[in-house]
Order: C-alpha cells, then sequence, then structure tokens
C-alpha cells in the first residue's frame, strides 16, 4: 500500500509561487498538448495494478490519470490545470487539449506582460472584456450543421477512427439532440449498432428465477399491466391481490416495479407465472439516484399509470385496476428491463416530452442536461446501443458527445481555424488606442488564438511559422489538413469542430488561466491530499 | 350511384391501383374480409384471396412498380403484412412481432437504390418500414410518441429529401430520413385523429399538404408542415377519409377532401373549400385514370368510391 511521505505545513511566497506553479502546468501541457490533431501522440500509463499499461490519446484521460507531481508546489499547478481540463472533459466531452493549449499560450504571453508592469488583477479583468469579443465572433461564424453527411465530418474529425464516426453519426442523424448512444464493449475489431424499441433502463429483477427463458436469462411479457411503486412489499396477500386485478381485466402478464419484495411475495410470483400470464417484479431504475423520482414519473406517463410512492404514504393495499399502467411488451433480463409500446396516452406524453425538451434548452448544467435528454431518449424510443472494440470505447463516446454538441451548436471550421479567424476581430481595436492593460490583454489573447494550429503542425513533424503565415496568407477558414500534410479550406474540407466545444474550451481556458494570473501564494497542509477526483 | 358488381358487401377500407400492359390498370380493393381485383376499371370484381397464404382479412393495400414489366402488391392483414411480385398469383408473408397489430395503412414508393421504401402504419406498434420492396421490415418509431397511426403521405421527391408524414391519434409526425426517425408537429386546436393526409405530388420540391381529421377538419401547410392553418372547420360531412390532389390548370394543386357524407374542392390550393354539390353522379368507369388509396380512385374530374355498403361507384365532380 502506498504511503504519503509525511511533510509539514509551508507558505510559498511569489516568487516562488509563479515558478513552481508554471512548473506544474508546463507538465500536464507537455503531457496534453501532442494529443492535438490527426498525428497526435500517445502517453503510455504504468500500471496501477498487475493490469497491461494503457496508451493513450485522448487529454481528458491523460489528466485525469495524472494523479500526483512529485514536487507538493509544482503539484498545485498541475492539479490546478488538471482539474480545469477534467472540467472541460466532462462538460464538452472533448477540446481538453485545444484547452490546454490555449490555457498556457495565454500564461506564457501573459507572464511576458506582468513582467512589464502590468498589474495581474487588471490583467484578467481585460482579458475576460477580450474573450466575450472572441466568443461573440465565434458565434457569428458557427454553421448549422446542415446534413448529416457534415455530422459525419464533425465525427471524423474528433475521434479519427472512421467506422466509429461513420456509426455514431448515423445514429445521431437518426435520433437528433436527444438521441441516447449507449457504447458497449462488442467484438475486437466490429462495430455494429441497434436502436433498442421502446424504452429501457438498468435495473435488475428482483429474482433471476423470474427470468423464465433460461436459455437468454431473461422474460419477456406481452400485453400486460404495470405496478410503478418504490413501496416495499412485504404481504404476500397484497401480491396475490395484484395479480388477480391483473388477470381479471385480460392482461397477459404483471410487471412489478417495487423497492423490494419479500421473498414469500417472489414465491407468489413464482407460483402464478404461467405460459399464458407472465409476473416479473425490478426495483424502481436509478434508486439510489435523486433522479429516481423522474424515472417513476416516465413510467407513469409511459404507461398511462399512477406511481406509488413511499413518502406519500401509499400503500400496496389499496391498488385499483385504474392505477395500474400498461405495456403491448415488457423485457427484463439480468440487468435492464424495457417497456416497448406502453399504453401511454399521446397527448399527454406529447406534453410531457414537451416540458423536459424546454428544460433542456434552459438548463445551463450539463449533467442536467445529460439527465433530460436521456429522459427524453427513452421517451421516444431514441435510445441506440453501439459495440465497439473495449479499447475504441472512449473514442465512441468521445464522438457522440461532440456529433451531440455540433447537432445542438453548430460547427466550426475545426483544425483551431476557427479560432484563427478570430483574431480578425481583435485586430481592429489593437489598431486604437487604449490603456496599457486593455492592449496587453488584446495582444495576448491574439497570440493564444494561434496556438492550437501552431500545436497541431509541429505535432505532425512541421515547422509552424512559414506554414502559419502561408495560412494566414490565404484567409479565413484556412487551416492545415494534418493528414494530407496541406493547407485547406477546412469547410470545403469538411474539417470540423462541434461550436460548443470549441467555445467551451476557449471560455474555460482563458478564464481560468485569468485567474491563475492572480496567484500568489500557495498553502501547503501537513499531508496533502492524494487528488483522484478532480 | 352507379353499383359496380362486388362479390360480398363487407366494407371497402382501401384501395390501389397500377398500370399494366397497353394502359390498362388493375385495381385491389382491400374489404376487410378478402383482397379483390379488377381488371375492367372496376365494373367487375374478383376474389383475390383464393391463395391460402392470404387471409381473408385485408385491412389495407398498396402497390409499387419494381421495374417496366413488374410491380410488388402489399397487403396488409392482422398481425402480416402479405407480398406479391407476380399479380397475385403467389404470395409471401411477413409476420410481424407478437402481439399481432393491426395494419391500418401502407405506402410504397420508389426508392434512390432502385428498390422500393415501404412504410406500414399500425393502430398499436407505431410503423414498420421496408427499404427491400416489401420482403423485411423493421419497427422504425424513433421520436414517434403516439403508436396509433391512420395515415401516411410520401413526398414525390422521397428519393432526395425523404419527407414522409404520418396522420395520428394525437396528430402529425414527419420524418426528413424516409421514416428512420419522427418529429411531431404542432396542429393549431387539433385535438382529432388524422385520418387522412396528403402531399402535393405536383413536382419535386412541391410541399403543400392537407390533412383531415376524424371531425371533420381541414389543415394545410405549404412548408411540409413547420406551420400550420385550419382551414375549414369540421360540419356535417362526417370524418375525412381520403385527401387527394387533382390534375388541374395549377398542376396537381387541387386538393379534393373526401369525407363520410360528401366532398369538398379545395381552392387557393386549398385555402378555401367548396361543397361538391350533386356529386354522387352516375358515370361509366372508364373515364378512370388514376387511383389512391382509401375508399377511391381519381380521375381527372371523377372519383371511384368503394362505399361501406361493399358497392363501388363512379362520382362525378362538379
Amino acid at each position: 500500500m502506498h504511503r504519503h511521505k509525511r511533510r509539514k505545513p509551508a507558505v510559498v511566497l511569489q516568487p516562488d509561487t509563479d515558478a513552481h506553479f508554471r512548473r506544474g502546468i508546463d507538465q500536464i501541457a507537455r503531457l496534453v498538448s501532442p494529443t492535438l490533431g490527426p498525428r497526435a501522440g500517445t502517453v503510455i500509463v504504468a500500471p496501477m495494478t498487475s493490469k497491461s499499461p494503457e496508451v493513450l490519446d485522448n487529454g481528458g484521460l491523460i489528466a485525469r490519470r495524472t494523479i500526483q507531481l512529485s514536487d507538493r508546489s509544482d503539484d498545485v499547478g498541475a492539479m490546478f490545470l488538471r482539474g480545469l481540463l477534467w472540467d472541460i472533459h466532462e462538460q464538452a466531452g472533448d477540446g481538453v487539449a485545444t484547452a490546454c493549449v490555449l490555457f498556457k499560450a495565454v500564461m506564457d504571453s501573459a507572464t511576458i506582460h506582468l513582467r512589464s508592469g502590468v498589474g495581474a488583477a487588471e490583467l484578467r479583468d481585460n482579458l475576460l472584456w477580450g474573450l466575450g469579443i472572441v466568443l461573440d465572433e465565434l458565434d457569428r461564424i458557427t454553421q448549422p450543421p446542415e446534413s448529416p453527411a457534415r455530422l459525419d465530418q464533425v465525427a471524423r474529425t474528433l475521434c479519427r477512427k472512421d467506422r466509429i464516426a461513420a456509426t455514431i453519426s448515423e445514429i445521431l442523424a437518426i435520433s437528433g439532440v436527444y438521441g441516447h448512444i449507449e457504447v458497449r464493449n462488442g467484438h475486437r475489431d466490429s462495430v455494429a449498432f441497434e436502436f433498442l424499441d421502446g424504452a429501457y433502463w438498468k435495473s435488475s429483477v428482483h429474482s433471476t428465477s423470474m427470468l423464465s427463458d433460461l436459455t437468454e436469462r431473461r422474460i419477456d411479457i406481452q400485453r400486460c399491466r404495470v405496478l410503478i411503486s418504490d413501496l416495499e412489499i412485504q404481504n404476500e396477500r397484497d401480491v396475490a391481490s395484484l395479480i388477480e386485478i391483473a388477470r381479471r381485466s385480460g392482461a397477459g402478464g404483471l410487471v412489478i416495479v417495487a423497492k423490494s419484495l419479500a421473498p414469500p411475495c417472489i414465491a407468489v410470483i413464482l407460483a402464478n407465472t404461467s405460459r399464458d400470464f407472465g409476473i416479473v417484479s425490478v426495483p424502481p431504475p436509478d434508486l439510489e439516484q435523486a433522479s429516481h423520482e423522474s424515472s417513476l414519473k416516465d413510467l407513469e406517463v409511459l404507461t398511462n399509470g399512477r406511481a406509488l410512492h413511499a413518502a406519500a404514504g401509499d400503500l400496496i393495499g389499496s391498488v385499483k385496476l385504474s392505477d395500474l399502467g400498461s405495456a403491448r411488451h415488457v423485457w427484463a433480463d439480468r440487468a435492464y428491463f424495457g417497456v416497448i409500446r406502453a399504453g401511454s396516452d399521446p397527448f399527454h406524453l406529447r406534453k410531457h416530452v414537451q416540458e423536459l425538451q424546454r428544460r433542456f434548452a434552459s438548463s445551463d448544467d450539463a449533467a442536467e442536461r445529460e439527465r433530460l435528454a436521456l429522459r427524453i431518449s427513452r421517451l421516444s424510443g431514441s435510445c441506440a446501443i453501439v459495440w465497439v472494440d473495449e479499447r475504441m470505447m472512449h473514442a465512441a463516446e468521445s464522438a457522440t458527445a461532440g456529433v451531440r454538441s455540433a447537432i445542438r451548436g453548430g460547427v466550426l471550421a475545426g483544425g483551431g481555424a476557427a479560432l484563427l479567424t478570430c483574431q480578425s476581430a481583435l485586430r481592429p481595436l489593437l489598431e486604437t488606442s487604449m490603456p496599457g492593460a486593455k492592449r496587453a490583454a488584446l495582444r495576448i489573447l491574439h497570440s493564444a488564438l494561434e496556438a492550437p494550429m501552431k500545436t497541431i503542425i509541429l505535432n505532425g513533424g512541421m515547422e509552424p511559422a512559414p506554414i502559419l503565415s502561408r495560412v494566414k496568407e490565404m484567409g479565413d477558414g484556412h487551416g492545415w489538413d494534418g493528414k494530407a500534410q496541406e493547407i485547406v479550406d477546412m469547410n470545403l474540407q469538411g474539417i470540423l469542430d462541434p461550436a460548443l466545444v470549441t467555445k467551451t474550451a476557449l471560455r474555460k481556458a482563458v478564464s481560468g488561466a485569468a485567474q491563475a494570473l492572480t496567484i500568489d501564494t500557495i498553502i501547503h497542509r501537513r499531508v496533502p491530499e492524494q487528488a483522484m477526483q478532480p | 350511384m352507379n353499383d359496380s358488381m362486388a362479390p360480398n358487401y363487407d366494407p371497402a377500407l382501401d384501395i390501389a391501383v397500377i398500370g399494366i400492359e397497353d394502359g390498362a390498370r388493375r385495381f385491389y380493393l382491400a374489404n376487410g374480409s378478402s383482397l379483390l381485383t379488377s381488371i375492367d376499371e372496376g365494373s367487375t370484381w374478383t376474389d383475390s384471396s383464393t391463395c391460402s397464404v392470404v387471409p381473408l382479412a385485408a385491412s389495407c393495400v398498396t402497390t409499387a412498380t419494381i421495374s417496366r414489366d413488374a410491380y410488388v402488391l402489399l397487403v396488409g392483414t392482422p398481425g402480416r403484412i402479405i407480398r406479391s411480385v407476380d399479380s397475385g398469383h403467389s404470395w409471401s408473408a411477413v409476420p410481424l412481432p407478437a402481439p399481432a397489430p393491426t395494419l391500418t395503412v401502407l405506402c410504397a414508393e420508389e426508392d434512390a437504390s432502385g428498390g422500393i421504401l415501404a412504410i406500414a402504419g399500425t393502430l398499436e406498434d407505431g410503423v414498420y418500414r421496408s427499404v427491400d420492396s416489401g420482403i423485411s421490415w423493421k419497427s422504425a418509431n424513433v421520436g414517434l410518441l403516439d403508436m396509433a397511426v391512420f395515415s401516411i403521405a410520401m413526398a414525390v421527391d422521397v428519393r432526395d429529401d425523404g419527407v414522409v408524414l404520418i396522420g395520428t391519434l394525437s396528430g402529425v409526425f414527419r420524418s426528413w430520413n424516409r421514416g428512420r426517425s419522427w418529429h411531431p408537429l404542432e396542429l393549431p386546436d387539433c385535438t382529432s385523429p388524422i385520418l387522412s393526409i396528403a402531399i402535393s405530388t405536383c413536382a419535386a420540391g412541391d410541399c403543400l399538404v392537407i390533412a383531415g381529421t376524424e371531425s371533420g377538419d381541414l389543415y394545410r401547410s405549404c412548408n411540409f408542415g413547420d406551420s400550420w392553418s385550419h382551414v375549414y372547420v369540421g360540419a356535417n360531412l362526417g370524418e375525412v377519409v381520403k385527401i387527394l390532389f387533382l390534375e388541374g390548370d395549377d398542376p396537381g394543386r387541387i386538393p379534393i377532401a373526401i369525407f363520410n357524407l360528401g366532398i369538398l374542392v379545395g381552392h387557393d390550393a386549398g385555402f378555401t373549400w367548396q361543397e361538391c354539390k350533386g356529386a354522387m353522379v352516375p358515370t361509366n368507369s372508364a373515364s378512370i385514370v388514376a387511383a389512391v388509396g382509401n375508399d377511391c380512385v381519381v380521375a381527372g374530374g371523377s372519383v371511384l368510391l368503394a362505399c361501406s355498403d361493399g358497392t363501388t361507384g363512379v362520382a362525378v365532380l362538379s
């Protein structure tokens, strides 16, 4: 077991703070920057257990795997950047390497201006002002994705695996911005997908004895009634009564959604299950999470039943036929259960989905939007499963996030070309007279906007300066095609990035760097905590 | 009304027509119990359902040309879609997943690949889709929030932009990708099932859509359903059975709405509607030149009605 060496608490002041902080940032940047562009390098991570070493080309994962630097003062800078990068990975799904390069470029350039006497706080405020100008320019040049072919190009730019890119873009072109893709480990070197009919949740049956198809370890019930609840069912007579209600309604089976079932209740279910009348019980989806209420609500709308809540004092003994939902087909296996063609009131379902879409559109919280998109996807039968080689799962997930982002927020010329184009929005301002800190901030941003393209050229083994100069001569939207090793019109060539990813990377990098510029002191505790989660 | 011969008196549910040799046409009529065929413009009908694979309960029928000499005939029966490529001499059946759904409408068009894109609407299971001329069918309900489908309309240029509209219990859904996924459309003040829907077929790229409801209302859109106008409020003509577009001075722009109890003709490309008084004038059915789905066969100025009492006849639009 690893033990931390006990170290004394300490305070680090300037100029040491700056030196250590920069060293930490440089270390992370040296790990992540080589992953930018189509000719990206990889990082091999030594195994923590007996597993094989991990080969990574994803900036987000590389940052996440970087747990600690040996020098605790350097480590503060590294962990600052790591946290910022992981945040971008979580929020945008991609753009980590771009953000890392932008962050470092702002920091490097700002150092020169700080040395010349510009105040850090003043520079921070003006960097944020300049950032607004660049983001406005990105908004102006953002284009709608227009066609499935454009989405395919975005996916190819992002994941560099043509078959995965084609599959992901095809699925999301069909299912749209709310489409949910679950990436599963499939056969080696193959990519396959299917849309799952209806809605499904991760929730295993209360007893595997209920899975009547012993070969497939699964149960399928047709024309069934559905009890939706988060109740704990203890009394077998209540279960028998439920079964009787469902039978008398002419249904072909019963699905019980309940928090738990006492063993005698499970025995009643098994005793009453027959070829003509299937019964299965499952816990409410997402039971351990706060979202379990919303899953119950969705099931309620989907099956046109009434959910019984323990917190509201609902009792299983008082269930009437009208409380039960219905579905044409319900299936369950050891890990999932699904409802196909539930008996929803279509008018009610439309309203419910519209309400979720409204909340999705107005939410700024990425996690909340993700939850809402999943709910909408389930309710509208837009969930797809993609099977890829285990080694390709991250690429597939990244492409999924990127294409979804492109559908929602449009696309920009990729390879740093859109950021380079934004220099033209700063140039006229730089030609006017303005206070020193403002001018310094614009110069820093102007120079940083070149950094992603420079890095891509460098990662391809070329000298950036002459290529960048030629790109600028050829005008807006042009960039360096790292694969073909030539200057192209990125839009025409279909080298595209999701606009939301580029904007998130830029916003987080510049605002993060602006904040970092003002750090003067590092305080060390007695034993620094090992950072496992940013 | 001119009562043409019908071998039995079960309710007529759907009609399809296909051109055969020498400019002649063959009509197929699904009447809920059998599939009838006419090769004399609806004057006489014979029962096609003698083959053992064809069950008696044909609820909908459609045809589509495969090549110059061949066409596919698709028939909806409870829980199965039945297919013939030799004018009904031999059949193959494709069972749909259990429990058996009720087929309400079938629609087929030539696809970009030269195959046939076919879509089947059901009362319980949404839509099934085939891209191989009806040989295999898959559920295609991505985005579909209403599984009770009553009507389907495909754009004439389905091979290009692939617009398909379906009318359901709760309104209209649109697909931009040849029926692979669906998006709900909002019709103002519409709470009645969409029993009929049609897209103007006068020219590729045309996008005039008329939808008719169970309560007899008519809705019009000129942008493939992005926005709708409520152009006719249902009165005493019953439900809208079928919407059609007739040839006219403005090609393909004369919409006809067939109700249970009358016929309306649309003017100004469907903005205003006028009842066809005395429409049920019997004539010789030889003037019929084209056919479109549910309950009627359309000619330039005349309509062959397959009525709920099992008879057929020609109505002339004045």
